[in-house]
């Protein structure tokens, strides 16, 4: 995982390091960080699959297009692009699944 | 122009009549003011439903409606997700269970109903995902579920297919009667001339009853909806009782079931929706966390006492209606029936307890 | 129930002007946003716990933003952040969700500034991981800090994605170029249509100075036709365009990277306009679909303005400009503020808006996505990203009824994902007005219902407390 080539350091400081759970992985993230950022930043552009079994990753940016969708802490459908991160959070990336039967 | 028929209103139930009538070989015109199922018909949670029908006319005719679904369908060129798998209706309470009960043994006095009474417990069997607070409920095999907008749209390409007319985006200006059993339909594209006109306007039936000087009393029922996001399968089949509940193929839930006779009122109420997220939560509690992405509305056209309005007006050869609630349901039934009293052959159910007469004040005389 | 004088939706520049003049004016103001900070998309805050160290030109615009924001604060406007309007209803109330629970707020009158989002352009791949606009590399830079990729393609077109390179080459991205699709002769004989707009010409040449410096390659003409990857980006193809912006065969160049931002253009957000019923027309000079309002700012609905790129895509200054004119009128419809004071600073700012109103026109329709793009769709390319809807079920046995946004919604299921449309609703348009030919602005908009963002059954059900009592189910 090479973390630095993704945040930038010149001009930024970072806030307090925060470690995130994402499908039972640890991801090292800094606080303010969004989920989709903190996920970018650690060298993964995956954020979940389609029902068909497409994968999408972040889109839009600003919460309007739910390609970023996530679970986190139990709640589904959580846009990861506009979530900020916070210590312990568990996040479960959505997989793909059959529709009807 | 002239043609055989015209069918004013593509909702299922327009669609299926203008699709039987073409089927039969004669020559049809399908209208709307819209798109095919632009109207109720894509506004509705589209549950095929015998299971709470009544006074018995209504029952016999929704019965007939979902045993002719399955050959309707196997017609079409596309699948319109049609599932016949029965409705699971529950109840919460234990007076709800007592007048379930009487209710059900009631409706078994019509040959060829059936429902089955369950526990709660045996309810959950079926449906694991519904709350321990079901204490009872009936399974009626007879009923099922489709994807109305499907249904609508592959009909009316059918109807294309079969040698027939869609117009779509068309109004409505006027009918005129030319002569005994021919009329004249003047539209915004144009005038038609037409053997027969059947009103299948659903909600817009009594406007189009009214350019004949027929009082057709349709009222428009509001109910609203709620749509989910997809997600994997959570019910096999359609639950009713408290609310409605059903799980498309694509997986979204449709949830409620609300009534309001406010006219054409199609604005949103926030009180109600907000009702029928808090029985669907209690009749299926892991819906908590589901996402809500879309509502809609729906005008139910609902008549005074509770049986469609089916048949020809008397005094005005050739003019049919076909108009009331739960079209979705008959629309298999009733194209067949129409098709059958324009092609002069015997119907598959007496007609008679649909007849606009039993309005016998109401129906004027034919206008020219 | 919570009352207040003016509730103002979103806390861009447009919000932030309207609220700080409404507040000025007397009246008692609430301003809503979905996301975390103030300051929407173009004054975008870096996120609390991330400071930036220096005054470099990326943060110009964050560090107005700010003082903005201050001033906002100081002259006694409420920010009410990870607030989501998700209803309006005829009864005048407003559905918000924030920190997991619904309520209802009513304003007395509203102000919507609900800003743009990307216009969607689709090509083969474009799905893929690492394909993303170019708002969202800067919401990730500006905001976060954090680069979107390790080597960045940019294709697009306008100013707007040059100031993003430039932005993201400082920062020390690695850009292997910046692809404009209006050919440069193109651009040279519209410059007579900018004449006088020194400023925006220096902004222009300092951006295009950093990628030089950076040596980033900016390209005109050619643009991204397909993007390549197994299970996520790994490389572009481009090609030349011709006027009509159609690729023009064997003009095609591969490049690898793993990102690809793209950036053709805003689309006015009309959602929550819309909901309310105000009225809307076609205008692809301000972006497309955009609501009717008078010189006041208002709507076609009394009491509800419209402001910012919310009204028409016309830069952050028109933005600003357009959210005082609404501020001070909503104060004075509530009977608050000197009203020969107000007609004055709403006269100033109408004055200075007339120009930028003209400037943005010849920006946009310069910068104008033009049809040929629509000829990079295979059939199995995705129209609707929600519901994977690709454009072959859209082209193929489409019946002649299908020839309206909402008919090719109901049947084709185009739009009834969880983003209902607003990613797909511009893209949808161009395509089903090209295969049914018809113009653009007869095929309609899609139906706006609520919520206009997914919230869940269980947070609508507990407003159900808060609520008067629906009618009763009728017994029959």
């Amino acid at each position: 995982m090479e973390h630095e080539p993704r945040r930038v350091s010149a001009f930024f400081r970072r806030g307090r390091p925060v470690q995130i759970d994402v499908d039972g992985e640890p991801v090292q993230a800094f606080e303010g960080e969004t989920i989709a950022g903190a996920l970018l930043a650690s060298g993964r552009r995956i954020l979940r699959h389609t029902p068909k079994g497409s994968a999408r990753g972040v889109f839009c940016g600003m919460g309007a297009c739910f390609d970023c969708i996530v679970e986190v802490d139990g709640d589904p459908g959580v846009r990861s692009c506009i979530t900020p991160v916070h210590q312990g959070m568990k996040v479960r990336t959505p997989k793909p699944f059959q529709r009807g039967k | 122009m002239n043609v055989d028929v015209v069918v004013i209103g593509a909702g299922a139930v327009g669609c299926s009549v203008a699709f039987q009538v073409a089927g039969a070989g004669l020559k049809v015109v399908l209208m709307d003011r819209g798109f095919p199922g632009s109207g109720t018909s894509r506004a509705t949670q589209a549950g095929i439903g015998v299971y709470a029908k009544k006074p018995r006319p209504n029952l016999e005719l929704n019965m007939k409606g979902a045993e002719l679904y399955p050959s309707l369908a196997a017609k079409l060129d596309r699948d319109v997700e049609l599932r016949m798998d029965g409705v699971l209706n529950v109840v919460l309470s234990q007076e709800g269970l007592a007048k379930m009960r009487a209710f059900v043994a009631k409706q078994h006095e019509t040959p060829g109903y059936k429902a089955q009474l369950l526990t709660g417990d045996e309810a959950r069997e079926m449906e694991p995902q519904l709350s321990p607070g079901v204490v009872g409920a009936a399974f009626c095999p007879l009923d099922g579920q489709v994807n109305s907008l499907k249904y609508t749209d592959a009909l009316a390409r059918g109807v294309v297919r079969l040698g027939g007319q869609v117009k779509a985006g068309v109004e409505m200006t006027g009918i005129r009667s030319t002569g005994r059993h021919t009329w004249s339909v003047v539209t915004s594209d144009g005038e038609l001339g037409a053997e027969w006109v059947v009103n299948c306007a659903g909600v817009y039936a009594p406007e189009i009853g009214r350019m004949v000087g027929v009082d057709i009393p349709i009222a428009p029922n509001k109910g609203h909806v709620l749509v989910t996001e997809a997600i994997p399968p959570l019910i096999r089949r359609r639950i009713s009782g408290p609310t409605l509940i059903r799980q498309t193929a694509n997986g979204n839930m449709l949830l409620g079931q609300s009534e309001e006779l406010v006219g054409f009122d199609r604005a949103e109420s926030l009180p109600v929706l907000a009702a029928q997220a808090v029985v669907a939560r209690r009749v299926l509690p892991s819906l908590k966390k589901v996402k809500i992405i879309r509502s809609f509305v729906g005008l139910r056209p609902w008549p005074p006492d509770g049986l469609p309005v089916i048949g020809e007006v008397p005094g005005l050869p050739g003019f049919l209606v076909a108009v009331g609630h739960s079209g979705i349901t008959w629309s298999p039934a009733v194209g067949k029936l129409i098709t059958e009293l324009i092609t002069g052959r015997q119907p598959t159910l007496p007609l008679e307890p649909y007849s606009i007469t039993r309005f016998q004040d109401r129906v004027g005389p034919a206008t020219s | 129930m919570t009352s207040t004088d003016v509730v103002v939706v979103g806390a861009g520049p447009a919000g932030i002007a309207a609220a700080t003049q409404t507040a000025r004016a007397g009246a008692s103001v609430l301003v809503l946003d979905e996301y975390s900070q103030p300051g929407g998309q173009y004054y975008r805050q870096p996120a609390e716990g991330i400071c930036p160290t220096s005054s470099a030109r990326i943060f110009e615009q964050s560090e107005r933003g700010h003082s903005l924001i201050l001033e906002a604060k100081q002259a006694g406007v409420a920010f009410r952040c990870e607030a989501l309007v998700w209803g309006a209803f005829t009864d005048g109330t407003l559905a918000v969700h924030s920190a997991g629970t619904s309520e209802v707020i009513t304003p007395g009158k509203l102000i919507l500034a609900c800003g743009a989002y990307d216009r969607s352009v689709a090509f083969p791949g474009w799905t893929l991981p690492g394909v993303m606009t170019a708002g969202a590399a800067q919401a990730l830079l500006k905001g976060q800090g954090i680069l979107p990729g390790r080597r960045i393609l940019m294709a697009g077109t306008g100013p707007l994605q040059v100031a993003v390179a430039a932005q993201l080459a400082q920062a020390g991205a690695r850009l292997v170029g910046v692809l404009e699709a209006v050919k440069l002769g193109r651009l040279v004989s519209s410059g007579p249509r900018f004449w006088g707009q020194w400023g925006r010409l220096r902004e222009g040449l300092q951006y295009w100075r950093t990628l030089r410096s950076a040596n980033v390659p900016l390209t005109f003409g050619r643009t991204v036709i397909r993007a390549i990857g197994d299970g996520v980006l790994s490389a572009v193809v481009t090609a030349e365009l011709d006027d009509d912006w159609s690729a023009i065969p064997g003009t095609e160049a591969e490049v690898q990277v793993d990102t690809l931002c793209t950036e053709f253009g805003l689309v006015p957000n009309t959602r929550l306009a819309r909901l309310l019923g105000c009225q809307i027309v076609y205008d692809p000079a301000r972006g497309g679909l955009v609501p009717l309002y008078d010189d006041a700012m208002q709507s076609s609905r009394s009491g509800v303005f419209i402001v910012g790129e919310a009204a028409g895509i016309a830069g952050a200054k028109a933005a600003e400009l357009q959210g005082r004119i609404a501020g001070i009128s909503a104060a004075l419809q509530l009977g608050k503020g000197d009203p020969y004071q107000c007609g004055q600073r709403i006269a100033a700012a109408k004055r200075e808006l007339r120009s930028e109103l003209r400037f943005a026109r010849s920006l946009n329709e310069t910068f104008a996505v033009k049809p040929g793009i629509l000829k990079l769709l295979t059939d199995d390319t995705i129209i609707c990203r929600c519901e994977e809807i690709t454009a072959g079920e859209f082209r193929h046995e489409r019946p002649a009824w299908i020839s309206t946004l909402d008919a090719a919604r109901t049947v084709i299921r185009v739009g009834m994902g969880n983003c209902q449309g607003c990613m797909c609703e511009s893209l949808v348009a161009q395509l089903l007005a090209k295969e049914a030919g018809r113009k653009i602005a007869e095929v309609g908009s899609y139906h706006i219902r609520p919520p206009l963002k997914p919230i869940p059954v269980g947070a609508l059900a507990d407003l159900s407390e808060k609520l008067p009592p629906p009618p009763n189910r009728m017994e029959h």
